[in-house]
């Protein structure tokens, strides 16, 4: 109900952060799962191999797979050791059906903290791609990359993961950041972080300053879909002569991954996830083994799960709703939105509240972005001129959500250009 | 494999699973807020009788849109009109949208204006002007100035007799004279300026103690309505700043006073109600950056070079028709 009475209070053009945990908190670490779930691929177009085959015995960082195309292959790791229990097509958080291994834990006599087979290996560019981060190694082998760009922000209005790991380990990030530069030769590299975010602003421009990482202050928060429109603000802000083709993007969480694998030799098997919602009584930034499922990490923070109602992977603004619980933590689920909560069908709904006609008042492309026209892409797009809505940017929707939100006709502007969009422009 | 077979029934909604609680009655009332002081300071300036053309101009508005609405309604019974007006999304009586243009209307009439004009101006701006070309969203011109233009081409001598405003201090002494309908007959800054060079002292133009139409004299109680409308979002600055800028640059350019140019008429209200009007003007940023500079330049070569001594609602019924245009030319977008 919130803006629904005419009020004093400043219009929204994005939510605002919701019950969030604190990322100055120590996050908790969960211990091992009971069963595992490791896709071998991220999209069922990828290419991949399972090396492993049913009732193996599989130790924890042992190969089980690899994934794309060679010599760019990146391995897949079994998290943990145990017995392979099945090989089959399962949901994944992304929302479609990929195929994945699914290890049961055995207890093992071992605790791997350190890859011999990592350490082993001398090419230390095959060190990454053996630790299974997942990297553009097409891109920085062959393209001639000149900077590399952290997207430090977060968009989601739940979320805090970024700046968990951030706050808690800059030192490791501004590393792995060094060690990538240096071990492709690319001369710069650029962490990007909210300027309301004061505080780790100061603590990673303070790791930064001696390593020669250039920290910018972004004035929103990009999704990583909207990677493009952050280093247009980048080139624009800085005047750096910087090719965007020249550029490529790295996750923060696999920056600390590099560092663990080159200087540690620890595979990459842990990420640090958010969960929240109001099925969770205290929002928590934890550290989960990659192929943990849902519904165990549920289980950890005391939610009674016959309750819940609605999971979804990320969060509120662009997260992929799960069909059930049992989906992995993958290396790109950054956190979960789990709710008790009721949605109306559209009988139920007031009728102010349903879809109405667009009124031109522009508080989408207010509040895009990606800077593009939802409302006239979709007013294309209802008569059939799907030519013309290509010609104003459809393509360039980042699928952020926003427009949808701001929409006082509640059109579902968002929806329909995703659908719409070619399929090409997806990937 | 314990519980991977089992399932559960989650909801599967789709992305953005919030939303803002805000519809398409907020922008309006929004509106209707930022205008109270503006009729608080027409009430100041003069009289009830303004009060009583704001009122009649947005009854008669509201009451034709119900008219029209509810001839969509088959058949007609009391039951049915209460049902379809709470259910019916098409039913939009209620989205405050007709009550606006009212208001707007009723600040651009002149004070002493017989009681027909306001309901006639209204009846023009509902049906003609929003509802013929398809309703909410779909007009392509402002229906209040829409309004206006029809009675200033019908009844130019009701629409350009104007009253000096009330002077309150002889309210002691002469109680009934500021309540009475013959207030003295004066013209307008523009039009005098049109004929003569006289000095109009900038205070009196900004505070709105001059001949002019009802909701438009006040430059002050225009710019605490339209902060209003600023801050709370409904207006960007895109198209009144430059509006203004272009006004008072031009004006500058050509030797008049630019200040005088800026205070009188109806250019404040024209720029920060009218001009931003939301389904008719243009939608990108640099659109409507366009549609100010635009407004600005008509407004002010009606207002030196034109007969007319008031360019604003012209200017912007023109820029409407180019609002389609200028759209065009500033869509496409490039990474």
């Amino acid at each position: 109900m919130d803006g629904f009475l005419p009020t004093f209070v400043r219009r929204k053009f994005r939510p605002e952060k919701l019950k969030e945990p604190d990322y100055r908190v120590v996050p908790e670490r969960i211990g091992d799962p009971r069963i595992a779930i490791i896709p071998l691929h991220d999209y069922p177009s990828m290419p991949f191999k399972c090396l492993v085959s049913l009732h193996d015995k599989v130790q924890i960082g042992q190969k089980i797979g690899w994934k794309g195309k060679e010599p760019f292959d990146v391995s897949v790791l079994s998290p943990i050791s145990g017995i392979v229990k099945e090989i089959a097509n399962h949901p994944v958080p992304s929302g479609s059906r990929v195929m994945c291994v699914v290890i049961e834990k055995k207890d093992s006599d071992i605790e791997m903290v350190r890859s011999e087979n990592l350490v082993r290996i001398k090419d230390k560019k095959r060190v990454l791609q053996e630790a299974g981060i997942p990297l553009e190694y097409k891109a920085l082998t062959e393209r001639g990359v000149e900077a590399i760009v952290v997207n430090g922000t977060e968009f989601e209005p739940n979320l805090t993961s970024t700046y968990t790991l951030l706050w808690h380990r800059t030192h490791e990030v501004i590393n792995g950041l060094k060690l990538l530069m240096n071990l492709f030769s690319i001369k710069q590299g650029i962490v990007c972080i909210e300027r309301k975010n004061k505080e780790l602003l100061d603590r990673v421009k303070e790791h930064a300053e001696s390593s020669g990482v250039a920290v910018v202050k972004a004035e929103r928060s990009y999704p990583e879909s909207g990677n493009l429109h952050l280093l247009r603000y980048v080139l624009k802000g800085k005047k750096r002569v910087l090719k965007e083709g020249k550029v490529i993007f790295v996750r923060p969480q696999d920056l600390i991954a590099i560092r663990d694998a080159l200087e540690e030799g620890k595979p990459y098997l842990e990420k640090y996830v958010t969960v929240s919602g109001s099925a969770i009584g205290n929002p928590k930034n934890l550290i989960v083994k990659i192929g943990t499922t849902f519904s165990e990490v549920l289980e950890k923070l005391d939610v009674s799960l016959r309750h819940l109602s609605c999971v979804i992977m990320g969060g509120p603004l662009m997260g992929i709703p799960q069909p059930t619980l049992h989906v992995p933590i993958t290396q790109f689920t950054d956190g979960i939105w789990a709710l008790f909560s009721v949605d109306l069908t559209k009988t139920h709904r007031s009728k102010v509240y349903s879809e109405g006609v667009c009124v031109r008042c522009a508080k989408c492309v207010d509040s895009c972005p990606a800077s593009i026209v939802p409302n006239v892409i979709v007013d294309f797009l209802k008569k059939g001129l799907k030519d013309r809505a290509l010609d104003i940017g459809l393509n360039l929707c980042i699928e952020c959500g926003l427009c949808s939100y701001v929409c006082p006709a509640k059109i579902p502007l968002s929806l329909i250009i995703r659908t719409e969009k070619t399929p090409e422009a997806k990937r | 494999m314990r519980d991977i077979t089992e399932e559960r029934k989650l909801l599967m909604t789709l992305p953005p699973h919030l939303s803002t609680g805000e519809t398409i009655h907020c922008l309006m009332f929004d509106v209707v807020i930022a205008s109270v002081p503006i009729i608080l300071a027409s009430f100041y300036y003069f009289g009830p009788r303004a009060l009583w053309v704001i009122f009649l101009s947005s009854f008669a508005a509201v009451l034709t849109e119900v008219i029209i609405q509810v001839g969509r309604i088959k058949p007609l019974t009391l039951k049915n009109f209460v049902y379809k007006v709470v259910t019916d999304e098409r039913v939009t009586v209620f989205d405050g949208s007709a009550l606006v243009t009212g208001i707007l209307l009723g600040f651009n009439l002149p004070p002493g204006v017989p009681f027909w004009i306001p309901i006639v101006g209204s009846v023009i701006a509902i049906t003609f002007g929003k509802h013929f070309f398809g309703g909410l969203g779909n007009n392509i011109f402002n229906p209040a100035l829409f309004a206006r233009a029809f009675l200033m081409v019908a009844w130019p001598h009701h629409m350009t007799s104007w009253v000096l405003p009330i002077d309150w201090s002889k309210l002691l002494t002469q109680p009934f004279t500021p309540w009475s309908y013959d207030a003295v007959s004066t013209a307008t800054p523009l039009s005098v300026a049109k004929i003569k060079t006289v000095e109009y002292p900038i205070v009196d133009l900004f505070l709105g103690k001059v001949g002019g139409c009802i909701g438009e004299t006040s430059a002050l109680a225009i710019l605490i309505g339209a902060l209003y409308l600023l801050y709370k979002g409904t207006i960007t600055w895109h198209i009144p700043i430059p509006f203004l800028f272009t006004v008072g640059l031009v004006a500058w350019i050509l030797g008049k006073n630019p200040l005088f140019h800026l205070f009188s008429g109806g250019l404040f209200l024209g720029a920060f109600f009218m001009a931003t009007d939301i389904v008719t003007s243009p939608v990108t940023r640099l659109g409507r950056i366009l549609f100010g500079i635009g407004c600005g330049l008509l407004t002010i070569l009606i207002r030196i070079y034109g007969s007319y001594p008031e360019g604003v609602c012209f200017s912007i019924l023109i820029m409407n028709a180019c609002t389609p245009l200028i759209d065009r030319y500033t869509l496409r977008r490039r990474l």
